[in-house]
């Protein structure tokens, strides 16, 4: 039992860091500033939240499972928000899509504000 | 192998994989060109910590950790929600990612070029449409029309051209810019059709239309 909890937080663990070693390489990779913010808040808010699971699991206890749900929730919540705002933010102020960027659907609605 | 040793191992090496993580993304802060890049960078920098502060909570066994986890994910909400409004309040500032910079901020410098760039696009555009609303015109007064229609031509085409500017107008900025080309055949396109109307039944629709037109027109 203890063994199958070690090798279940040890897998958690070591994919929770390979999800933000992947959103940190796509952070540096991506020619664009909203590819760059897919990458960080998906890859980069799964890897954080496995790890926090890994935790509530390694402790083995009902509380503590409980309080890394409710931060694992609130972050997986909060995340796409705060990303959505930005990019919307910084759309609107004019910061442009990269040159290879196919298309750009919102471009007309600030054009005729 | 122990559990512990499982455990022990694993957190190591995700230790490490975050450290380097952790990194990289403070590279991306530094070098970030923008201001929402590095506001992205910093966002993503509170998550990586919070899974470091997992990790070490895993390694000492202190799980009061995760408290600390949940309100520093918390204040990382509210200061990326803050930075965007910031970065909405204050625009885009040119030369900032080693774009040439820009004397006026975004917006109003995209609704003036539009406004000057109709009135001195449409006369263009409407040089070869009207000289062809102009041949039409010649042989319909030839063919069938009476001789009073002749000096009222010029009149409808200047209407037919105001109103086939308004359309232009009304179309996207991407027509308005480039109309030298696109909007020239859509023009001669539209002017024939308006002329031949006008033509047609000469004086009545073309009273009513007048105010319409010089309403639309700047």
């Amino acid at each position: 039992m203890d063994i199958l909890l070690a090798l279940v937080t040890a897998l958690l663990v070591l994919s929770g860091s390979i999800f933000a070693f992947a959103a940190a390489v796509g952070l540096n990779r991506f020619p664009d500033l909203y590819a760059r913010m897919h990458a960080a808040s998906k890859a980069g808010t799964v890897g954080s939240a496995l790890m926090l699971i890994a935790v509530g699991i390694h402790a083995a206890d009902l509380a503590i499972l409980a309080r890394s749900l409710a931060g694992f929730f609130f972050f997986v919540l909060t995340a796409p928000v705060s990303a959505h705002l930005l990019a919307k933010a910084s759309h609107e102020s004019g910061y442009p899509l990269s040159d290879i960027s196919v298309q750009d659907e919102m471009k007309r609605s600030q054009a005729e504000i | 192998m122990t559990a512990q040793s499982i455990t022990q191992f694993s957190v190591n090496v995700g230790l490490v994989v975050v450290s380097i993580t952790f990194l990289l993304t403070v590279w991306r802060v530094i070098k970030g060109p923008t201001l929402p890049d590095r506001v992205i960078a910093l966002d993503m920098l509170v998550g990586i910590v919070m899974g470091f502060i997992a990790l070490i909570a895993i390694r000492t066994g202190f799980t009061l950790y995760i408290d600390i986890a949940i309100s520093l994910g918390l204040v990382g909400f509210l200061a990326t929600v803050a930075f965007a409004r910031f970065i909405l309040s204050r625009k885009r500032r040119g030369g900032e990612d080693g774009s040439p910079p820009e004397p006026e901020p975004k917006r109003p410098a995209a609704k003036e070029p539009r406004k000057a760039a109709t009135p001195a696009a449409v006369p263009v555009a409407a040089g070869p449409a009207g000289a062809v609303a102009l041949a039409e015109a010649g042989q319909a007064n030839l063919a069938a029309a009476p001789k009073e229609a002749a000096p009222r031509a010029p009149i409808s085409k200047s209407e037919a051209t105001k109103a086939s500017a308004a359309k232009v107008k009304i179309a996207k900025a991407k027509a308005a810019k480039k109309a030298a080309s696109p909007a020239e055949p859509a023009a001669a396109k539209q002017v024939p059709k308006t002329a031949a109307k006008t033509l047609s039944k000469p004086p009545k629709p073309m009273v009513p239309r007048k105010p319409a037109a010089k309403k639309e027109s700047p």
